[in-house]
């Protein structure tokens, strides 16, 4: 299975970070081994755990200061899942964090021995189409764009995809695009409906899973989990999150059938 | 208001050959596009009082349709909720009181137990649906086989209606409504 998955989004606030925690829970829940490597100089992944601003030491610590990689990924208590945060990052030193991530050869080789054991990577980025995220671009099998179901953001789709398909001619032939998933979804309102069907029935690429618009990622964000480890019964959403993970990882296997060149697999006997 | 779907492709047209062009190796096996149910004529179903389906003023195609399909399940039924879910337990449309988060949380417990009930009930014949005490209603959960391989649960709250030829009537009054 091709192993890089860049969440990514021109536009901010669409649930990128909230993706890629809760997709990366449901992945390793489903058995996968899952690294979560946090890209946003914000720190969003931290910031969903409820780890003060750099209390988890990760990438800054490792580009900037030279630290072992080894230090810098975290074994979480989630079999399978392993977190690369951002690190500890003062303010003045936000430009060199930036340029060390996007203009150097460092994240290839971070990536590379933070992910020896875990098949499945997903790198979390800051929203917009700019260095640090056309740099995790370069360097993934598979986009995955969330995309708020409203109508500016129709426009945004077109953006990344030029973007990725410019990508793909000048730096990485490799990179597909995994799937459009539509966030943020309000099935009681008109408008959000309109633009669901819309590109259900307009544009290829978009998924069958869908993330709605709902309090509990409040919720989780306040508790500082992913969906799936709060308490009480188990939320609809965190079953969504197990929807789309399957989802996702049939088109990577199909995908990697079609580039392996074992679609054609020949006619065998068990007896 | 319901914005011009016309003017939200328009916002597409250069994003299409794209996505399609980024796919193109995992694209041909996956849905494009939900069912889409075709224009339908008024086909009541088989007695006078039971009401008949008009689906003529939702279009052909929308995710409202069900909601059109709700609330004639509920005039049909007397139930004061109704919901309709998908396999997977996820919920597609809900019509009524009950509020959407207890639809969500009552779903896939109801799609294991019918599950169960199968099983147990397999060798005595045809299981039609499952009914439950709910407070002071009952809380109908019938599967529905409808047209275009479309497999959905209808969830119906409130009086103690629903007997196997209402069932009956549901399911032949969509499919007429549907199309086959």
């Amino acid at each position: 299975m091709s192993r890089r998955i860049c969440i990514a989004s021109p536009k901010g606030g669409v649930g990128k970070t909230t993706t890629s925690l809760n997709l990366a829970v449901a992945l390793a829940e489903l058995g996968h081994s899952v690294l979560l490597a946090d890209l946003d100089p914000q720190g969003g992944v931290g910031h969903s755990l409820a780890k003060k601003d750099g209390a988890l030491a990760g990438l800054a610590e490792v580009l900037l200061q030279n630290a072992p990689v080894s230090q810098a990924v975290i074994q979480t208590k989630l079999p399978g899942l392993s977190l690369l945060p951002r690190g500890v990052l003062e303010p003045v030193d936000m430009l060199a964090f930036e340029d060390a991530l996007a203009r150097t050869t460092k994240l290839e080789a971070v990536l590379a021995e933070a992910e020896r054991n875990q098949p499945i990577t997903i790198l979390d980025t800051p929203s917009g189409l700019g260095s640090i995220t056309r740099k995790a671009l370069s360097l993934s099998d598979w986009l995955l764009l969330p995309f708020q179901t409203e109508s500016l953001a129709l426009r945004s789709v077109t953006q990344i995809l030029k973007l990725v398909e410019h990508i793909r001619r000048t730096d990485n032939p490799k990179l597909r695009l995994l799937g459009i998933l539509p966030s943020m979804v309000e099935k009681q309102k008109s408008h959000s409906l309109d633009i669901l069907e819309t590109v259900w029935t307009g544009l290829p690429g978009v998924l069958d899973a869908t993330i709605p618009r709902h309090e509990v990622f409040a919720e989780a964000s306040r508790h500082g989990a992913p969906l799936a480890f709060l308490s009480g019964p188990p939320s609809p959403e965190a079953v969504r999150f197990k929807m789309l993970a399957t989802e996702v990882v049939g088109i990577m296997e199909r995908g990697n059938e079609k580039g392996s060149g074992h679609e054609n697999q020949p006619s065998r006997t068990l007896l | 208001m319901r914005i011009s779907l016309r003017a939200l492709f328009s916002e597409l047209e250069e994003a299409i050959p794209l996505s399609q062009a980024l796919m193109e190796e995992v694209l041909p096996q996956r849905r494009s596009a939900p069912v889409v149910v075709p224009p339908v004529s008024t086909q009541g179903p088989a007695t006078a009082a039971f009401p008949s389906l008009d689906l003529s003023s939702v279009g052909t195609f929308g995710v409202r349709i069900w909601d059109v399909i709700l609330d004639w399940s509920r005039q049909a039924t007397g139930a004061s909720t109704a919901f309709l879910v998908d396999m997977d337990g996820l919920v597609v449309a809900t019509r009524g009181p009950l509020s959407p988060e207890t639809v969500e949380f009552l779903s896939p417990g109801l799609l294991t137990a019918q599950e169960q009930m199968l099983q147990m009930f397999q060798p005595f014949g045809d299981f039609q649906f499952l009914s439950v005490q709910f407070g002071e209603d009952h809380l109908c959960f019938l599967s529905l086989n409808l047209p275009g391989n479309l497999p959905l649960a209808l969830g119906l709250v409130g009086p103690p209606t629903v007997d196997v030829a209402l069932r009956k009537n549901i399911e032949a009054a969509l499919i007429g409504a549907l199309g086959s």
